[in-house]
């Protein structure tokens, strides 16, 4: 008889705590409706953001303070999502960094990402890329012969002449890639020459840019130095890193030309920098975007989210290529007109230097 | 959710209390040897909250499976479960954000896309411990057992940032409490909180970058031994069983675990689960 008068006691206290949760619960549900923080809560929290996490105020030569003050006086409790967005976008100029990346989300999403294309500064002034007008697949595809695609970033096929080609348009799993590079590279083993091509290469896992360089190495050599925010000071960040390409088991040693192009980006830019190191190999094309730096996504109280660089990567003479982006061995460039009509000057240029 | 927790909470120090008074008639030993192997299915709730990325609080309805085995001795009890949760996740606030992306081809054709804002949410768990059954209470209808557990815990939130993503390898002691009500109906709890864990979160820069390592090398490169102080992560488990004869056993069991993460930057979450459980005895 006891223990059934504590069980019933439990399952009373139970009871009441139960009705008062479910009241209480529903009293909360009826109060609470989402509503976006004030616009200025947004703006401070955009500039605390990159004050804490932005890795190039330095190199950017960009006093980060100052351009708070320049733009929090215009920020007020009536500024509209549009104005917000405007003025974000400005600020985004200023810092001119392709890795700086807005995306406004809203309800109905009738804001679109800022820039929305590649950024890139030339002649002081920053010009957004909504298109880029130097590389087509299609008119690639009319050059090279037995097009395979290993996996979705990685085809390759034969040119004219005994020339391999290899086109890389992003970063695989590493382990993903370590099977595919082998099998590549002993298809193409015998080729007399071997063109990489990655002006649609617009980022990924720079270790996985790594080992892909590292199928063309003959020997080591440190190609990157990498660091990165651990800190809100602006002056805080980790120890630098040295990556260095060295040779894969499997690797090709003979002469290889690389194609850029200046929307070749990120970790594409990292593989450029691993492959300038390499005695074998010639880069034709254009200067690349200027991104090197990891750029993870963080978000802001009124739901927008924002991309930026947080390191200071590095070539391995030490100087920063940030914004100014890794230039070719030697300047060409394919045209919008002529990749129309199924046209790739530079894939013929790179013929014929190797023809030569 | 809250005020489910704070009742079985409260069920849970009812049932420790009532304890050493209930010295009932039934005198049922607690078990002899015995090997149990069961499933567990049900659903979940999961809320949290990544300061390091987000101010958003982030929220889950997972499907929740886990398998169980137990081994029972007349001293011992030891355990090993698996937890998978698996659903989609969103912002509690910002539940229906779209993203638009405006694109132009080298045709001149424009394409615009707009995708709704979310991610996928899993974490996995595997777990064993080993409990020593206090003597002094193995004839009472309330018997207690006291040990440790040593479990690894991924919490892998995807989608556009990073939140959430932690992995902990701990060890917690815990304690256990049957209520045997009569031969059929079982109610039982157990608390758990990890003291010692090696834990691994994204570093202050959010991403895992590194040369010559893959994504995991570079995540578990940030592994950490902690305390209390920067994984305080309890666990409350209450649950009913039914015997339905001598092999069979099923019953319904509810979980809360609650994380407070210092490391690199303050992270919380409060994960719920309820599952319908079978188990095989043998």
């Amino acid at each position: 008889m006891k223990m059934k008068s504590i069980l019933k006691k439990i399952y009373s206290v139970l009871l009441i705590v139960s009705l008062l949760a479910t009241h209480q619960s529903i009293a909360k549900q009826k109060k609470v409706k989402p509503q976006v923080p004030e616009p200025q809560v947004t703006f401070e929290a955009f500039w605390k953001l990159f004050n804490n996490h932005y890795g190039l105020f330095k190199v950017k030569k960009l006093n980060w303070d100052s351009v708070g003050n320049l733009y929090r006086n215009r920020v007020t409790a009536t500024t509209s999502e549009e104005e917000l967005y405007q003025l974000f976008g400005e600020m985004i100029l200023l810092l001119g960094d392709n890795h700086v990346n807005l995306y406004p989300t809203t309800a109905t999403g009738f804001l679109p990402v800022f820039p929305g294309g590649l950024l890139k500064r030339k002649d002081g002034v920053s010009k957004i890329y909504k298109v880029q007008e130097d590389y087509s697949a299609e008119a690639v595809k009319k050059y090279v012969q037995h097009w395979k695609d290993t996996s979705p970033n990685v085809h390759y096929g034969m040119l004219n002449g005994n020339i391999g080609y290899i086109n890389i348009n992003g970063t695989d799993a590493m382990k993903t890639i370590k099977k595919i590079m082998p099998r590549v590279l002993t298809e193409l083993q015998a080729c007399k020459a071997i063109v990489v091509d990655v002006r649609a290469f617009y980022g990924g896992m720079d270790a996985v840019s790594q080992y892909i360089a590292g199928c063309f190495a003959n020997e080591r050599k440190s190609y990157l130095i990498t660091k990165k925010r651990n800190g809100e000071n602006t002056t805080d960040f980790t120890h630098s890193l040295t990556w260095y390409v060295q040779p894969q088991p499997m690797t090709y040693t003979g002469q290889v030309v690389v194609l850029s192009s200046v929307f070749t980006q990120s970790a594409g830019e990292t593989f450029l920098l691993a492959m300038h190191e390499l005695s074998n190999v010639r880069v034709l094309g254009d200067t690349t975007a200027g991104s090197y730096s990891d750029n993870p996504t963080f978000e802001l109280p009124n739901g927008w989210m924002i991309s930026l660089s947080v390191g200071d990567y590095r070539a391995a003479n030490g100087k920063s290529y940030e914004g100014i982006g890794t230039a070719p061995d030697e300047y060409k460039v394919a045209t919008k007109i002529e990749l129309l009509q199924g046209k790739d000057v530079l894939l013929e240029y790179a013929l014929q230097y190797l023809n030569r | 959710m809250k005020y489910p927790s704070i009742l079985l909470v409260l069920f849970f120090l009812a049932m420790l209390s009532q304890a050493g008074i209930c010295q009932e008639a039934n005198r049922i030993p607690w078990m002899a040897r015995e090997n149990r192997i069961g499933i567990a299915i049900g659903i979940g709730s999961v809320t949290y909250a990544d300061r390091q990325v987000s101010p958003l609080t982030y929220q889950s309805k997972p499907k929740v499976v886990k398998l169980l085995y137990q081994l029972e001795t007349n001293h011992l009890l030891f355990a090993f479960d698996i937890d998978i949760k698996v659903g989609s996740t969103k912002s509690k606030r910002f539940a229906k954000r779209i993203i638009y992306f405006q694109e132009e081809k080298l045709t001149g054709e424009k394409e615009d896309k707009k995708f709704p804002v979310g991610g996928s949410f899993l974490s996995g768990k595997i777990s064993v411990g080993a409990f020593y059954k206090i003597q002094s209470t193995q004839n009472s209808t309330f018997r207690v057992a006291a040990g440790g557990r040593i479990s690894n815990e991924l919490f892998y939130p995807q989608g556009w940032t990073t939140a959430g993503i932690f992995n902990a390898l701990s060890f917690s002691p815990e304690g256990c409490v049957q209520h045997r009500i009569d031969n059929t109906h079982v109610l039982f709890a157990s608390f758990k909180l990890p003291v010692l864990t090696q834990l691994t979160r994204l570093p202050y820069y959010n991403t895992v970058s590194q040369p010559d390592k893959n994504l995991w090398q570079g995540f578990f490169q940030n592994k950490q031994w902690v305390g209390l102080s920067s994984y305080l992560a309890p666990s409350v488990n209450v649950g009913y069983t039914y015997q339905i004869n001598a092999n069979w056993v099923t019953g319904v069991n509810y979980e809360l675990n609650g994380y407070q993460i210092t490391v690199p930057q303050k992270m919380y979450a409060v994960t719920h689960s309820f599952t319908a459980n079978a188990f095989h005895q043998f």
